[in-house]
């Protein structure tokens, strides 16, 4: 059975090497790694670039959830914030300030938190399953805001600038060039290894069978698919990547509160950039969260009442375009095939 | 001695009374609109900020106007006038308006889509809230203070908690009533059952519908009219209400009056003996009840729909 799937896959390769959209694909990815080093690129545009980057791992792995097990979560914050959490009051707590140790920590914590609250919540199923994990999480987050002595409560903690591999690159290059340097490519790394490996689980047996749990629940159990155990093993995965998401943002922004990682509010955010971008789409996640992030960053400097920005795109989205950006543009890519064969395929 | 220990507890059932009011009113319009309109509004929560800012401006608006002129009677009068009748009016004009225009073409849609459209709904109002009312705190003490409290041994309570007290009780009567013994009420919970079938009998449900959705939020405006006088107001809090109200939902079952009125008693006394006792996890049992008793009967308490 592997062997067939592993020739699916280099056959899907290879039909991918020859579809348009994956050469942009690469162009756009090289561009990503040369991007601190184009012209009129400065800290601001590579720090919203890394922002981008970080919400983007974790919105592919909310979207193993939301887009290819059918589960909506509105508890994504715990595994988010947990990880930034972990990281912050581990350099408080224990002096590390090495990131090679601090980020498997995070996504190690994130993975442990995914285990137990994905372990309950996998009991149901649809608005349940939704309601159980945003109580879950949000019991984390009463957690942390409460035990101030421990976390700082409400004023979080900080996050200072870890060293790489035991090089201290601030000292040595100052910020600029600590983030533009180094700190970015940590994350587009992180962000590059989320994607290949996602896009291999999800083109796996793995990631067949939860298709078919999310296509047809029902069936999927009487064909012999442990049902409820693969939407945990998809929650501890999911779990796992956004923890690694936290983990990038945390490093990134220097400091964390509840408010901006554990609220049940991030959660939503999170299901928000992955609907914009298309649940339907293995890259439309990474596309919602561009947006997202260049929305807000934009109605930021018009507005203060950027809130209601997000609202009204997120509203849209669902009523009028509910594959979001990624249906989008594959219906203008039809539209405009099917204008130049005038009638063809579909 | 134990005259400290009575006044103590009494205080804390007072507390946990209250506090189930403001649950109460929060929780059950969500819970019928999601039973009888299948329609998961997690938007429902924000109509009780609305309607505690809206209190607010009016209450402020009459010291200014009339202040001391009209005398206690006169001026409670008003004040029970503005925010019991005036505030949920209001509000559910504005829910209305609001039903027609961004509800409505929700209807149709899963679960799963009514949560994220409608939380998208709730950052727009919690904004539009801001804009208004602006980012500080908002508080309106006059009813409050015009109605003093009353004196326990080594303490005082204030009556307006106990006026919340009987509001509400009163509405949950009247709401219960409504169902088990009006043609209406019989209806909507037929409705409940199934829509179509009540249609083919040529009443109109969507003039029903609207009704149910109306009185949801009038009773969520109602609940932060009644709330404000002892608290203040902020836009943070329309996110924190939310979540309350799923609470509500979850434990009393979704759809269910009895539901809510269960779980609203059980939430506002472990809530007001968690603070007293052990404040740090006063929050944190709730979330921790909402999970244990989804896990062992997730359609909840009185819940009716299967999961």
């Amino acid at each position: 059975m592997s062997q067939d799937t592993t020739t699916g896959i280099s056959i899907d390769i290879r039909q991918r090497l020859r579809n348009p959209g994956s050469v942009a694909g690469a162009v756009l990815l090289i561009g990503a790694f040369a991007f601190p080093y184009l012209p009129g690129t400065g800290q601001y545009e590579v720090f919203l670039l890394g922002q981008i980057l970080a919400f983007a791992i974790a919105a592919l792995a909310y979207n193993v959830l939301l887009g290819y097990t059918g589960l909506l979560s509105f508890g994504h914050a715990a595994f988010f914030g947990g990880s930034a959490y972990a990281i912050g009051l581990a350099m408080e707590y224990t002096g590390t300030s090495e990131l090679l140790l601090l980020v498997p920590l995070g996504v190690l914590t994130a993975g442990a938190i995914a285990v137990v609250i994905g372990y309950i919540s996998v009991r149901h199923t649809e608005v349940y399953y939704a309601l159980l994990m945003l109580a879950l999480a949000h019991l984390i987050y009463v957690i942390t805001v409460k035990l101030y002595t421990v976390t700082g409560g409400t004023d979080g903690v900080p996050i200072t600038t870890p060293t790489i591999g035991g090089v201290d690159y601030l000292a040595s290059w100052g910020y600029a060039g600590y983030l533009m340097g180094v700190l970015y490519y940590v994350i587009l790394i992180a962000f590059v290894i989320t994607m290949v490996l996602l896009w291999a689980f999800m083109h796996s047996p793995f990631g067949l069978t939860l298709k078919t749990i999310r296509d047809d629940p029902e069936r999927a159990r009487a064909i012999g698919i442990p049902v409820r155990r693969y939407r945990w093993y998809a929650s501890i995965m999911s779990g796992l990547f956004t923890g690694l998401g936290g983990a990038m943002y945390a490093v990134l922004n220097g400091h964390v509160t509840p408010g901006t990682v554990l609220h049940w509010s991030r959660s939503g955010e999170l299901a928000f950039m992955t609907v914009l971008g298309g649940t339907g789409w293995f890259f439309g996640p990474i596309t919602g969260a561009g947006a997202f992030i260049i929305i807000r960053s934009q109605a930021q400097q018009l507005t203060e009442y950027w809130h209601f920005m997000m609202g009204l795109v997120l509203f849209l989205v669902i009523v009028f375009e509910p594959e979001g950006l990624s249906g989008m543009g594959a219906r203008i890519r039809r539209r405009v095939r099917q204008w130049r064969n005038s009638g063809g395929e579909r | 001695m134990v005259q400290q220990f009575i006044s103590e507890q009494l205080v804390i059932i007072l507390n946990g009374l209250s506090g189930a009011a403001t649950l109460f009113l929060l929780g059950t319009g969500m819970s019928l609109i999601y039973g009888m309109l299948n329609f998961l509004n997690l938007a429902h929560a924000a109509f009780l900020p609305l309607g505690a800012y809206l209190g607010a401006s009016l209450i402020h608006a009459t010291v200014g106007a009339v202040g001391g002129t009209l005398g206690f009677v006169g001026l409670f009068v008003v004040f029970f006038v503005l925010l019991l009748v005036v505030v949920p009016v209001t509000v559910s004009a504005i829910g209305l308006a609001m039903e027609q225009t961004a509800f409505k073409p929700l209807y149709g849609l899963e679960d799963d889509y009514q949560l994220l459209a409608t939380f998208g709904v709730i950052l727009m109002m919690e904004d539009a809230m801001k804009f208004i009312w602006g980012g500080q705190p908002v508080s309106a003490t006059a009813p409050a203070n015009l109605l003093g409290s009353f004196s326990l041994p080594g303490r005082t309570y204030p009556w307006w908690s106990v006026l919340t007290i009987l509001v509400t009780v009163l509405v949950a009567a009247t709401l219960y009533y409504f169902f088990e013994e009006t043609r209406l009420g019989k209806i909507t919970l037929a409705m409940a059952e199934d829509d179509e079938a009540v249609s083919f009998t040529g009443i109109d449900t969507r003039s029903i519908h609207l009704k149910v959705f109306v009185i949801g939020i009038a009773l969520a405006a109602l609940g932060g009219a009644l709330y404000l006088p002892l608290a203040s107001m902020t836009t943070g809090l329309a996110l924190e209400f939310v979540i309350l109200a799923f609470a509500v939902l979850v434990i009393g079952g979704l759809g269910s009056l009895k539901g809510a009125i269960t779980a609203s008693l059980i939430i506002g006394m472990v809530q007001a003996y968690g603070s007293y006792y052990v404040p740090v996890l006063e929050l944190a049992i709730v979330f921790l009840l909402m999970a244990a008793v989804m896990l062992v009967k997730p359609t909840g308490l009185f819940g009716e729909i299967e999961a």
